[in-house]
C-alpha cells in the first residue's frame, strides 16, 4: 500500500495543472473520465490516449510512485482479453471472425481478442485522468473543491478523513498481525490467513477504533460540530486561465459529443453475445 | 472574533446528526473493509468469482458500523468512504461514483421506517434479523449496480450467464458477512465507547 | 477576552459520572475552582479519574460519552457544558490530548493549526492573523508547509497546541501532552510551554499527567486525585515537602532531583526549604559534601560481574536495510549473555525497534547472522519464537483470545506442555500479575493498566529465555512499571532468562539495566555498563542529543570524586551522613 508521503510525491510541482483552480480541475476530470466511454473505435481510443499522456507530460507527473493505481487495471485488461477471446459468440457473429479455434465448449476467436483487448484497454485509458487529478491535487484544497461546488461540508470531511486513516488502519493491521506471529499465529499462507482470520478480527476492529475515536474527540473540540466552513487560510479563486480552460473544455465536450451522437463516429461494432 | 454563521442546508441538516467520532468511525470500518479485502480476496484474475468476497467483507464492516452510529446517514456515508478510498488508492471511474452513492438509498428507507415502527434506530440497529434483510438489499443492489456498470458501460465481455450464479453466491456471503458482522459488532460496541 | 486574575474560570460543583461499563462511578462529589492565569496540575495513578475529570471539563462528557453525570461544570463564568455543544464550548476551552498521532487531522502543518478557526467560521482575514500568530507562539514558522508525517513527536505535539491556540480559548488542557514523547521532543514542548506562560499570563493551563516530573516547575497548583475524589490540593512545595509519602504511594512519578531533595530533608532535619529546581537541589548537595556531612559512594552491586556462559544471543555482522530504503543498521556484532538486562537506547530512527524484530525473528538480515539460543533465525524461526517473549509497546496488539486464562495458557499450549503444566504456569502468572479475580474475563474489557499486566503475564507464561521490551514506560504510572521490573527481575532470577529492553528513558535503564548499547546512524556507538557509560561518556551521549538520568548531573564530580551515582536507590543506599560535623551549611 502506498503511504501518503510517496503517493503524494507529485502535488509539490509547478504545472498549468497543479496551479488550476480545484473546481475546474474536478470538472474537467469528470467529464475526460466519461467521454471515452461514448467511444469504441481504436483510433479514437488511442487518441484518447495520446491526449490523457499529453495532459500528464505536461503535468510533469512522475509515474512510479502512483503505478499501484494501474496495477488493478492491468490485471482487469488481461480479463477482458480472457474473457473476450474465449466468449461463445452467436454463429451469425463469427462469419467476421478471420481465426477461429474451438475446444470442446472454448471458442477462442481473433474479434474476441479484439473485442476484449479494446474494452481492457479503454478501461486503463479511464483511469488516466484520475491520476491526473490526484497526483496533482493537495487533499484539503480537492476537498474544498467539491465543497464550492456544493458537495456538503461532511462529505468533503469524509474525504479528508479517508486519506488520514487507511494508512492508520494499514499500519494497526500490521502491528496486530506481527504481535500475534510473535506469539505464533500466522498470516501469511492462504490457509494461515483464513484458519487464523478469527483471531485477527477483534483485536484489529478494537484497536483501530480506540484509536481513531481519541480523533474523532479532538476534531469535535476543536468546533467541528459547527459546520461552518466557508473561508479557508489557504484558499483559491478562478483565474483568468481558469477561465480559458472552461470554456475551451466546454468546447471540448460539445465537440466529442457531436463527434459522436451528430457525425456518428467513434463507435466501432463490440460483438456482445 | 468576528463569525457569521451560516445556515446550513438541508442535507448538511441531515449530516449533522453525525458527530465526528461517528464520521471518523464509519471511515475507519470503510478502512478496515479495504484492507481485509486487499489482503483476503482472491486475485483479480479469477473474476468475476472474486467479486462475492468484496460483498462479505463489505457488510463484515458496515454492520458492526451502523451498529456503533445507529443514525441516519450512516450507511451512506460509509458507501462514501468506501468510495474515496478507492479513488484515492486504487482510481475509480466517476460513473461508478453515481451508481454506487444510490446503492445505500434503499437499505436507508428501509431501516428508517423500521426504526419508526420498532422504536429507534437503536432497537432496529440492534436487531440481527432487522440487519440480514439490511444486509441482503445492500449487497443486491451493489451487486446489480456493480454488474450493470461492468457489463453494460464497461462492456466486460464476461459471459452474462454468470450473472446468476455469481449474484446468489454474492447474497450468500452477503448474509454470512452481515450476520457475523452483527456479532463483532455486539463484542466491540461494549469495548469501545 | 481576558479575566481578570481572581476571577472563576473553571466552577465544578458536586460533579460525578459513571461510564456505561462501570461498576463504579469514574469520579466522584468533585468540587473544584480553578481561576484565570492558573497553572494547574491534576496527578494521581491510572484509573483515579483525571483524563475523566478532563473530558468534562470541555464538554466530552456528557455531549458525545455516554455515561451518567450528576453535578455541573460551569466554564468561563456562564457556560455550563450540559447546556452547550462542544463547539459552543470551543471558544473558551480547548484540549490537547496525549497522543499526538490521534488529534492530528489534516495532512499539512498550516492546515492543521487553522483547522479549529475554520471549523468555527471566522472571516479569513481573522483566520490568518491567528494562525500566523499560532505558529510563531510555537516555534513552526520554519515548518509550516511541511506534511505532519515528517514533524517529530514533539514538533506535531506543538502543532496539536497551535492549532488551539489559534482559536484562542481562555481554559487550554493538556492531557499527559509529554508521556507518549522521547525525552528530546518533551523538552521541546516543556519549553514551549513554559514560553507561553509567559507571554500568555492570562490564559489558564490545566495539565493532567501522573508523572509531574516535566510540569513541576511551571506549576501554580497541584491537584491530587484518587479513585476518582481530590485527595490533595496545594502549592508544589507544600505537597511535596509535606505530602511526599502520599504522593509516592499512589505511583505518581516524581524527577529524581526531588526524590533527593526530600531525602536530604529527611537526613538532615534542620534543612527547612525545599527546592523545586535541580540546581538548587544539587547546590545544597554541593553544600553538604564539601563541608564533610553528606559522604556519596558507590555501592557494591554497581559493579557487574563478567559473564561465563554461552551468549544466548549472538549478531555476527549484521547489516538490515528495507526493500528500496536507507540502510538502518551496518555491521553490528553483538552478543548477549544469560542473565543480562541489556538496555538499547538512541534516538528515533537509530534502529532500536528494528534490532529487537531482528533478534525475535520478525526480520531477517540483509546481511550477517543471527543466533538465538545457538539457532540461526533465518533457518529455525518456530524454534526461535518458542524461546523469545515479545512485550510490545501497546499490550492490545497482543492480545486475541476469548478470557484471559485462555490467553495466558496460549503460549504455553503452542510449546506443548502438559495440560497441567498449562494450568500451573496459568495460575503462577495470575498471581504474579494480580488478576486472579478476572480468569474468566474477555482481555478487552480490562482496564488499559489490566491489559498490560496481561500481556506481560502472557510473556511470562512462556517462560522465555529472552524477554524483548518495547518501550515499556508508555502509559505506565510508577507502581505498574515497578510491578513489570520486579516481574522481569523475577524471571532473570528465576529462570537465568535475558531482558533486552528499548527506552528513551534513563532512569529506568540506570536502575535495573546491566548493560546499554548506544545506537547511533546505524551502528553500535557505545556498549557498556549504565555506571560507565553514564559516568565517563557524558559527551558522546551530548553529541547524540541523549541525556543522561537526572541523577547523573545531581551527582556528577560531586565532593571532589570524579564520579557519578546515576541511581537513586545507589546513592542512598551509598550515601553517609555525618551530623555531627559542626560546619554551617
Amino acid at each position: 500500500m502506498a503511504s501518503p508521503i510517496e503517493f503524494f510525491s507529485n502535488v509539490e510541482k509547478d504545472s498549468w495543472v497543479h496551479r488550476m483552480d480545484p473546481r475546474v480541475k474536478i470538472l474537467m476530470v469528470l467529464c475526460l473520465a466519461s467521454l471515452p466511454l461514448l467511444f469504441s473505435d481504436p483510433l479514437y481510443l488511442l487518441g484518447w490516449f495520446v491526449l490523457f499522456l499529453v495532459l500528464i507530460m505536461s503535468a510533469k507527473i512522475d509515474i512510479k510512485p502512483i503505478m499501484i493505481l494501474f496495477y488493478g487495471g492491468l490485471v482487469m485488461v488481461f480479463v477482458y482479453i480472457m474473457y473476450g477471446t474465449f466468449l461463445a459468440y452467436p454463429e451469425e457473429t463469427l462469419v467476421y471472425a478471420k481465426f477461429i479455434w474451438r475446444w470442446g465448449p472454448l471458442v477462442a476467436t481473433d474479434i474476441g481478442f479484439y473485442n476484449g483487448l479494446i474494452l481492457g484497454s479503454r478501461l486503463l485509458i479511464l483511469l488516466m485522468p484520475i491520476v491526473l487529478i490526484i497526483a496533482t491535487s493537495e487533499p484539503s484544497m480537492l476537498a474544498k473543491g467539491f465543497m464550492k461546488l456544493g458537495m456538503p461540508i461532511t462529505i468533503s470531511f469524509i474525504l479528508l478523513a479517508t486519506l488520514r486513516f487507511l494508512p492508520l488502519v494499514f499500519e494497526v493491521a500490521t502491528r496486530v498481525m506481527e504481535a500475534q506471529r510473535v506469539r505464533g499465529l500466522n498470516h501469511k499462507t492462504f490457509k494461515e490467513r483464513i484458519s487464523n482470520f478469527k483471531f485477527l478480527l477483534l483485536p484489529l476492529f478494537i484497536n483501530t477504533l480506540r484509536q481513531s475515536r481519541t480523533l474523532g474527540l479532538a476534531v469535535e473540540s476543536k468546533g467541528f460540530g459547527a459546520r461552518q466552513w466557508k473561508e479557508f487560510y489557504r484558499d483559491f479563486a478562478m483565474t483568468k486561465t481558469d477561465w480559458i480552460i472552461l470554456v475551451i473544455l466546454l468546447i471540448f465536450v460539445a465537440a466529442m459529443l457531436y463527434i459522436r451522437f451528430g457525425l456518428n463516429l467513434g463507435w466501432s461494432a463490440i460483438y456482445r453475445p | 472574533m468576528t463569525t457569521d454563521t451560516k445556515k446550513v442546508g438541508a442535507v448538511e441538516a441531515l449530516f449533522k446528526k453525525l458527530t465526528a467520532v461517528d464520521l471518523i468511525t464509519l471511515v475507519v470500518f470503510a478502512a478496515l473493509f479495504r484492507i481485509l479485502f486487499l489482503v483476503y480476496k482472491l486475485a483479480e484474475i479469477v473474476f468475476p468469482w472474486n467479486h462475492p468476497a468484496w460483498y462479505f467483507f463489505c457488510m463484515l464492516c458496515l454492520t458492526p458500523a451502523v451498529m456503533m452510529v445507529r443514525k441516519p446517514g450512516a450507511t451512506f456515508l460509509y458507501t462514501v468512504s468506501w468510495l474515496a478510498i478507492n479513488f484515492f488508492f486504487q482510481g475509480e471511474i466517476p460513473l461508478w461514483w453515481i451508481c454506487a452513492a444510490t446503492v445505500p438509498l434503499i437499505p436507508e428507507l428501509y431501516m428508517y421506517m423500521r426504526a419508526k415502527a420498532m422504536g429507534g434506530y437503536k432497537v432496529a440497529f440492534g436487531d440481527l434479523k432487522e440487519l440480514i434483510i439490511f444486509g441482503l438489499i445492500y449487497t443486491l443492489l451493489a451487486y446489480t449496480s456493480n454488474m450493470l456498470l461492468i457489463i453494460f458501460a464497461l462492456g466486460n465481455p464476461m459471459p452474462r450467464v454468470l450473472f446468476w450464479p455469481v449474484g446468489a453466491l454474492s447474497l450468500v456471503v452477503g448474509a454470512l458477512g452481515t450476520w457475523l458482522g452483527h456479532s463483532v459488532g455486539k463484542r466491540i460496541s461494549g469495548l469501545v465507547g | 477576552m481576558p479575566e481578570s486574575k481572581n476571577q472563576v474560570v473553571v466552577d465544578i460543583r458536586d460533579l460525578s459520572f459513571q461510564y456505561p461499563r462501570g461498576s463504579v462511578p469514574a469520579i466522584r462529589n468533585i468540587n473544584l475552582q480553578i481561576k484565570a492565569g492558573e497553572y494547574v496540575v491534576i496527578t494521581g495513578p491510572t484509573g483515579s479519574g483525571k483524563t475523566t475529570l478532563a473530558i468534562c471539563l470541555n464538554g466530552i462528557i456528557p455531549n458525545l460519552v455516554e455515561g451518567e453525570l450528576i453535578g455541573e461544570v460551569i466554564i468561563a463564568v456562564d457556560m455550563n457544558t450540559k447546556e452547550h455543544p462542544v463547539h459552543e464550548l470551543t471558544s473558551s476551552i480547548g484540549m490537547v490530548f496525549q497522543n499526538p498521532e490521534d488529534q492530528l487531522f489534516s495532512l499539512n502543518v498550516t492546515d492543521e493549526v487553522a483547522f479549529g478557526v475554520e471549523n468555527m467560521g471566522y472571516e479569513r482575514q481573522d483566520i490568518i492573523q491567528r494562525v500566523d500568530a499560532a505558529i510563531e507562539k510555537v516555534g513552526l514558522v520554519s515548518r509550516r508547509d511541511y506534511s505532519i508525517f515528517h514533524l517529530s513527536g514533539g514538533q506535531k505535539q506543538k502543532v496539536a497546541i497551535a492549532s488551539n491556540l489559534a482559536i484562542a480559548p481562555q481554559i487550554l488542557i493538556l492531557d499527559a501532552p509529554t508521556a507518549d514523547l522521547d525525552p528530546i521532543s518533551s523538552r521541546e514542548v516543556v519549553g514551549t510551554l513554559l514560553d507561553l506562560r509567559t507571554k500568555e499570563p492570562s490564559k489558564t493551563f490545566i495539565v493532567v499527567d501522573s508523572d509531574i516530573s516535566d510540569v513541576i516547575s511551571l506549576a501554580d497548583r497541584i491537584i491530587v486525585m484518587n479513585k476518582g475524589e481530590i485527595v490533595l490540593d496545594g502549592t508544589p512545595v507544600d505537597l511535596l515537602k509535606n505530602h511526599f509519602h502520599e504522593l509516592d504511594d499512589l505511583g505518581i512519578r516524581m524527577p529524581d532531583h526531588i526524590r533527593m531533595m526530600h531525602w536530604l530533608n529527611t537526613a538532615f532535619p534542620g534543612q527547612k526549604e525545599f527546592f523545586l529546581e535541580e540546581k538548587d537541589v544539587r547546590h545544597l548537595m554541593e553544600k553538604y559534601t564539601s563541608s564533610g556531612k553528606l559522604i556519596f559512594t558507590l555501592p557494591p552491586e554497581a559493579v557487574i560481574p563478567k559473564p561465563k556462559e554461552d551468549p544466548v544471543v549472538r549478531f555476527m555482522n549484521v547489516s538490515f536495510k528495507y526493500k528500496n530504503g536507507p540502510t538502518i543498521l551496518e555491521d553490528v556484532s553483538f552478543d548477549i549473555q544469560h542473565g543480562e538486562f541489556l538496555a538499547i537506547v538512541g534516538e528515533n530512527g537509530t534502529g532500536k525497534s528494528t534490532l529487537m524484530k531482528l533478534m525475535s525473528g520478525l526480520l531477517q538480515p540483509s546481511k550477517g547472522i543471527i543466533e538465538t539460543s545457538g539457532v540461526d533465525t533465518s533457518c529455525a524461526l518456530e524454534e526461535v519464537l518458542n524461546n523469545v517473549g515479545y512485550l510490545f509497546q501497546n499490550p492490545d496488539n497482543q492480545l486475541f483470545m476469548g478470557t484471559v486464562a485462555e490467553e495466558i495458557a496460549f503460549g504455553p499450549r503452542r510449546q506443548n506442555c502438559s495440560e497441567e503444566e498449562v494450568n500451573k504456569r496459568v495460575d503462577e502468572a495470575l498471581e504474579m500479575v494480580g488478576l486472579q479475580d478476572a480468569c474468566e474475563q474477555h482481555p478487552f474489557t480490562l482496564s488499559r493498566g489490566q491489559r498490560q499486566r496481561l500481556a506481560a503475564a502472557t510473556v511470562l507464561a512462556a517462560q522465555p529465555s529472552l524477554l524483548l521490551l518495547d518501550e515499556p514506560t508508555t502509559g505506565q504510572d510508577q507502581v505498574a512499571l515497578d510491578n513489570l521490573m520486579e516481574l522481569t527481575q523475577g524471571l532473570i532470577k528465576n529462570y537465568a532468562a535475558s531482558v533486552i529492553m528499548v527506552t528513551h528513558d534513563m532512569d529506568l535503564v540506570s536502575r535495573y539495566a546491566t548493560r546499554m548499547i548506544v545506537l547511533d546512524k546505524s551502528r553500535i556507538l557505545l556498549d557498556g555498563s549504565p555506571l560507565e557509560i553514564f559516568g565517563k561518556k557524558q559527551d558522546i551521549l551530548a553529541r547524540v542529543c541523549l541525556a543522561p538520568p537526572s541523577m547523573v548531573s545531581l551527582t556528577n564530580n560531586l565532593g571532589g570524586k570524579n564520579e557519578c551515582i546515576p541511581n537513586f536507590e545507589w546513592a542512598i543506599s551509598g550515601a553517609k551522613i555525618h551530623n555531627d560535623v559542626k560546619t554551617a551549611v
